[in-house]
């Protein structure tokens, strides 16, 4: 069972935020819920009542992880036990009997280590339960690397309907930049239970982000006291409890761009370290603390104040253009030319601008920092937009959290809206961001008008053919055809076209579309500062129309239909993320041969989604020069859609697909009965 | 030898001196459809004794564009007996001005983790720069290595891929006067050149100069067959204590014997329970079955690779303890089971992989990756995979059939030939009823018949995948235009040759077109086969039909159609053959009732590069004739 909300935006998508600060305690349940598992004890029992999905290849029957500070020999550890048993169901899942742990080696000696490790492999045979242990022979180390080493373990005597069990503590030494592991309560299979607690002292700040589609069983949060530093006489702490139950399995959907942005989990962040009788260090607390944070770091704030080094540039640019867009347009153009980009995504600059300039090579920030220290020479008020690529995952407006950014645009306001510029891509223009950025909102950086900018695109991806045809009663078809690329389209079709050139694209069109017999092909608008990018066919396609006696049917999409429906499942979870809007319009005439008339063509069809969200109009029509026209117009104006609207997204499909199927006959001769 | 060692330095001097690292005088035939050009490529294999030679690979290649990008890093293996004992580099500009040579910083070293082997002593060194902003640019690399491992001589491959030029490449082996060397060449434009050292030992050259970028034609040959190789490896080696001479499969065979002889015992309660199991058998076969049976349920397969550069089993009662093992320990430890159940089985060693090309039969060598059981049983020979959970006794199919083994015997060592699997193994034989309602929507009762090599997509979906994750593997397998799949069930036969069978239930949206008067209907439902990817240019390579190209395939459709419809048109049966293979199909008409029946067998193989046309010519028959439609008419 998996929970939907249609009618929210961000259906079901819950965030909450705790504050360790909190005193408020939640209701107690009076019965607790956990699941009555000890290590090592497994009953007859254990191995029947697994079945949430029976045929999972494997069941989490209890997965417990129990977080606490220590101090030892005057350092602080974070020290994590691990309790997991899981039901094996199928052969696939043998490889969870093997278990790969990774641990950082630290500077100066304090390594990150495992300790404890127990492992157990429960066999049923008619009620007689066999136990078989873990020895030191299914036990290796290795030195992956010089960062960190790995510790494997595999279990004896594995096969389909055991219960293996295994339980550990993870030794971490505490760090400010090294934060509790990620919790994750749901799985690639299904969980039983799933509980983690953690007691932090009072001298530590974390934020905890839950995200996910699943309701939080246990949460819990109670106030206690925990002997850190010898001689300190105790401290203050809170104890957390989470715990879900029931837990289906994690399921991949197509359009989703990042799992981690859907999976049920709990994420920690130190936002505030104070150690009794020590100043306090602060980090990223508020969104304003955030922008601070960023605007006063010498390689983010630093670089943009002001830039000696393209004075001259700035100077020449802005004689030689008079308007503001204008002027902003050159400077982008000047560092899009200027500096390469490494293909690396980036939040501050990787070294001094002045000299990545030299270099003339740079990531995502030192390009987009550039162009905004070159505006600003130029008095335009440009600012930086920072985002989270769509790999790294969502941000969220209501937790101003550092790591969850990994890019950076520029910003400036003109003609009463933003322009936002990343100057990485030679295939862009200002206005668009690559497809990478586009992950709903970013954040405006300033000390004053700091806020929260959309990223969902205005420009749309654009796919339009217009066709000329005559159509012999061989059933051959013939003339020209035109398919232009707008928007994203435009960028991605122009870039293949750049780096394959003309030869080899038009032999990948001609390997895609075998049916075309390709005479004469013209590509024009290969230059980013032509609207669109056009490809001018003249071609035929010998065998159009299907023939019999008299009579020719004919497919008025020719190879443009649309074949089959991309959404073949019947439910969905997640939302649908396409990034952009779409728009794709085919029209063609066709000149019918002399003497043939239409005797039956398709009947002109026009759906909405609801709430104007996209639209499929279809039409064909006869005029009096016995031309045939066809007009297909598809339209998608959600660069994403919810699980609530994934019905109506996949019946409209539905209907474009049995639409393009359809045929035109053709008659030679008058039609004797004219209904 | 103080004098030698002047002369080596110099010699090596002379040849770093001698580059132009300009990227501009590389000639333009060679950077024509390239990423990257491999200026001077030297690798000098030296042989010291049996057990012991040292490498000596210097590369120098200038990278063109952004997907060259590879070529400008150094990865080399290397594990408890052999070492790195030196790794240069350095970096030029377009100009062959030097920017920076290789620190040790450059250098990762870490160990191969990531693999699906749970334990190696495999380790890797890797060496790159930073990435460059502009093209072109040149790398250049010296690594040195020392190796104690000498079962294994390198492969030659200068050119081992598509898009990259060679300039001049140069493969040297040297070795001590007492010792020989055996080798095979392929592809080379001239054969290799034999000398003598200095020491009095023999040197063999082998030379490649201006290759001009390749590009891999669809369905053409492995590319072993088409690119430039030497095949080197030794008569005489040693690893660790053992010693072998290798000159015919016997004697590789007889080694790999004597690695693992004697690690088959199994404890006692083991060997009485393999009796009580095997008692009521009488034939071969069934003890076997039983056995592998009893195998698949209790053990599995944890790759763990030590010993002997991984060719030297874990004991069989090892295995009987932790119940896990690798491809040796699981084959070892079958071995063992059925000789205590008095049948004797022999190890056969193969180089396994769905597009893996086969061993070399005419070059004895240890070219294998993998091993598995063979059986004789009077006439017959069963071949059983050990790692395998779910396959069926006797069945290997593309991972390790249609090849070459070396079966492993005390005496007699030879190559065999796995299962070959061929169409009439390779069935899809389907039957499909469905009712058209007056709107041309349908409902379709599919029940399909998957063997043998087609079968094994749906076996391992079966095995891996839950019943929701099936089901969306199934909706990416179903190419109807919009429909609703039902409900689906799934049966499998193990036998030597097994079976899937899938029946579905399908709600299928418009398979017909009804317009005014007309119905369309297209009749191939679920088999049609798209064209062949076109001919843009000259083709050269030969045409390379793999083992998936055996197959047989049959349609059985009836359509059941709304009342009062007649045919437009008649549809003559169709029969399209050429050397590839035959397709017929035809159409049944009583009434409301129509029976379209298609029927396609085709044949792998080798075929010369014109055939190629007459390749694409097939499937675009083929694919025409797929989709086939028969308009229907209302006549009251």
């Amino acid at each position: 069972m998996f929970f939907s909300r249609p009618d929210h935006r961000f259906s079901g998508l819950t965030i909450v935020v705790f504050l360790t600060s909190l005193t408020l305690a939640f209701a107690q349940k009076p019965a607790d819920p956990a699941p009555p598992i000890k290590f090592g004890i497994v009953t007859p029992d254990q191995f029947s009542n697994a079945a949430v999905d029976s045929t999972a290849e494997a069941v989490v029957l209890y997965d417990y992880g129990e977080a606490s500070f220590e101090t030892e020999s005057g350092n602080i550890w974070l020290k994590v036990t691990y309790h997991v048993r899981t039901k094996i169901c199928k052969k696939s899942a043998y490889d969870r009997a093997t278990l790969q742990l990774s641990t950082r080696r630290g500077q100066s000696g304090q390594h990150e280590f495992i300790s404890d490790f127990e492992g157990y492999t429960y066999n049923n045979t008619n009620g007689d339960i066999s136990i078989d242990q873990l020895t030191k022979t299914g036990h290796f180390t290795e030195k992956a690397s010089n960062e960190y080493w790995l510790e494997k373990y595999t279990l004896p005597n594995v096969h389909e309907g055991s219960i293996i069990e295994y339980r550990y503590t993870r030794h971490t030494p505490f760090s400010v930049t090294y934060n509790p592991r990620t919790w994750r309560f749901q799985q690639k299979v299904p969980v039983k239970w799933s509980e983690y607690r953690i007691t932090i002292p009072d001298y530590f700040y974390y934020k905890m982000l839950q995200t996910g589609y699943l309701p939080m069983l246990v949460n819990e949060h109670k106030s206690t006291n925990v002997d850190l530093f010898p001689g300190e006489n105790g401290a203050s702490a809170s104890a957390y409890r989470f715990a879900m139950k029931d837990i289906p399995a994690f399921r991949d959907e197509a359009y989703v761009i990042n799992d981690e942005d859907y999976l049920s989990k709990i994420d920690f962040e130190l936002a505030r370290y104070q150690r009794p009788g020590q100043q306090t260090q602060d980090f990223s607390v508020s969104w304003p603390n955030l922008d601070r944070t960023l605007l006063e770091h010498p390689d983010f704030g630093g670089q943009i104040k002001r830039a000696a080094f393209l004075r001259e540039t700035a100077k020449t640019l802005v004689s030689q253009h008079a308007d503001t867009l204008s002027r902003v347009t050159a400077a982008y153009e000047f560092i899009q030319r200027t500096i390469k980009w490494n293909n690396e995504a980036g939040l501050v600059a990787s070294q001094d601008l002045k000299k990545v300039y030299e270099n003339k090579k740079g990531d995502a920030a030192d390009i987009n920092l550039m162009l905004i220290a070159l505006l600003r020479e130029m008095d335009i008020d440009a600012n930086p937009v920072i985002l989270s690529t769509r790999s790294h995952g969502r941000i969220n407006e209501s937790y101003a959290l550092i790591k969850k950014f990994n890019y950076v645009v520029a910003q400036v306001w003109v003609g009463g809206k933003d322009l936002l510029m990343d100057a990485t891509d030679d295939f862009l223009v200002p206005g668009m961001l690559p497809m990478h950025s586009l992950n709903l909102t970013g954040r405006l950086v300033h000390l004053k008008k700091a806020r929260f900018v959309s990223l969902v695109p205005v420009e749309r991806d654009i796919e339009a053919y217009t066709g000329t045809f005559t159509l012999d009663e061989g059933g051959e078809l013939s003339g020209t055809f035109r398919h232009s690329h707008g928007g994203y389209d435009a960028l991605s079709a122009r870039k293949l076209f750049v780096t394959d050139g003309k030869a080899k694209y038009l032999d990948g069109i001609r390997k895609k579309q075998p049916a075309l017999q390709i005479e004469k092909a013209d590509f024009s608008g290969t230059d980013i500062k032509s609207s669109a990018f056009n490809e001018d066919y003249v071609l035929t396609i010998p065998e159009a129309c299907g023939r019999a006696g008299d009579r020719l049917y004919f497919r008025p999409m020719i190879t443009q239909a649309h074949t089959t429906n991309p959404f073949k499942e019947t439910e969905r979870v997640y939302p649908v993320d396409f990034g952009v809007q779409t728009e794709e319009t085919f029209i063609a005439t066709y000149t019918l041969p002399k003497g043939f008339v239409v005797e039956e063509m398709p009947k002109p069809v026009s759906m909405v989604l609801p709430e104007n969200g996209g639209r499929f109009i279809y039409q064909v029509t006869v005029n009096n020069d016995n031309q045939l026209q066809v007009i297909s117009r598809i339209l998608l104006r959600k660069s994403m859609y919810y699980a609530g609207e994934y019905g109506a997204l996949r019946e409209l499909f539905s209907r474009i697909v049995a639409k393009h199927a359809e045929q035109v006959v053709l008659k030679r001769g008058i039609i004797a009965d004219k209904k | 030898m103080k004098n030698f060692l002047f002369l080596t330095l110099l010699m090596s001097h002379t040849v770093w001196a001698q580059l132009d690292y300009k990227a501009e005088s590389i000639p333009a035939s060679l950077k024509e459809n390239a990423h990257a050009v491999v200026r001077r490529h030297e690798t000098t294999f030296t042989i010291k004794s049996p057990g012991e030679a040292t490498q000596r690979e210097y590369i120098v290649v200038t990278v063109l564009d952004k997907e060259g990008d590879g070529h400008a890093t150094k990865v080399v293996a290397y594990d408890k007996l052999s070492k790195v004992t030196n790794m240069e580099g350095a970096l030029y500009d377009a100009d062959g001005k030097l920017i920076k040579k290789l620190r040790k910083a450059d250098i990762d070293d870490y160990s191969t983790y990531s693999d699906y082997n749970l334990f190696d002593d495999q380790r890797v060194k890797a060496a790159a720069f930073p990435k460059q902003p502009s093209y072109p640019y040149t790398v250049e690399f010296l690594v040195e290595t020392t190796e104690r491992n000498l079962m294994f001589y390198p492969t030659w491959v200068p050119q081992p891929e598509q898009h990259l030029a060679v300039e001049q490449a140069i493969y040297t082996v040297t070795l001590p006067q007492a010792m020989a060397l055996r080798y095979k060449e392929m592809n080379l434009p001239t054969p290799g050149v034999v000398g003598t050292s200095p020491d009095g030992g023999k040197s063999y050259t082998w030379k490649l100069s201006n290759r001009p970028a390749l590009e891999f034609e669809p369905l053409s040959p492995p590319a072993r067959e088409q690119v430039p190789i030497v095949y080197t490896a030794p008569t005489d080696f040693e690893v660790q204590t053992y010693k072998g001479k290798v000159t015919t499969w016997n004697d590789l065979g007889k080694f790999y014997h004597t690695l693992n002889d004697g690690r088959d015992h199994i404890p006692d309660d083991l060997r009485q329970r393999v009796l009580e199991l095997t008692k009521s058998e009488s034939t071969t076969r069934g003890k076997v079955q039983k056995l592998y049976k009893f195998l698949q349920d209790h053990t599995r397969y944890v790759s763990i690779q030590l010993g002997i550069g991984g060719w030297q089993t874990i004991e069989a009662d090892k295995v009987a303890a932790s119940k896990y093992g690798d491809c040796k320990a699981l084959t070892n430890y079958t071995k063992a089971l059925l000789k205590a159940a008095g049948v004797t089985a022999y190890p056969a060693l193969v180089r396994a992989g769905e597009n893996e090309p086969d061993a070399l039969a005419d070059f004895p060598s240890f070219q294998f990756n993998h091993v598995i059981l063979c059986v004789p049983d009077g006439r017959d020979t069963l071949f059983l995979e050990c790692t395998s959970g779910n396959s069926p006794a006797g069945y290997v199919g593309d991972f390790t059939g249609n090849r070459h083994a070396l079966l492993i015997l005390p005496e007699g060592s030879r190559l065999i030939k796995t299962p070959t699997y061929h169409s009439a193994d390779n069935r899809q034989q389907r039957r499909i009823a469905i009712k058209l309602t007056e709107q041309g929507d349908a409902t379709a009762d599919v029940q399909t018949r998957y063997t043998g090599l087609q079968q094994e997509p749906y076996s391992d979906a079966l095995h891996h995948l839950n019943r929701d994750d099936q089901r969306s593997w199934l909706l990416k397998r179903i190419h109807i235009p919009a429909f609703e799949l039902n409900t689906f069930i799934y049966k499998e036969e193990p036998a030597v040759i097994p079976a899937v069978t899938e029946t579905l239930t399908l709600a299928v949206r418009q398979w017909a077109t009804i317009s005014g008067t007309r119905l369309f209907l297209p009749l191939n439902l679920l088999s049609a086969l798209s064209p062949a990817t076109p001919l843009t240019q000259t083709r050269s390579a030969a045409v390379d039909l793999g083992t998936n190209y055996d197959f047989e395939d049959s349609d059985t459709i009836t359509y059941q159609i709304p009342k009062g419809y007649t045919p437009e048109y008649k549809i003559a049966p169709a029969t399209i053959e050429s050397k590839f293979g035959l397709y017929t199909s035809h159409l049944a008409i009583e009434g409301d009732r129509i029976t379209y029946v298609r029927h396609i067998t085709m044949h792998g193989g080798r075929f010369p590069a014109t055939a190629y046309t007459e390749w694409v010519d097939f499937r675009k028959k083929i694919a025409k004739a797929d989709r086939t439609q028969l308009v229907f008419v209302k006549t009251n």
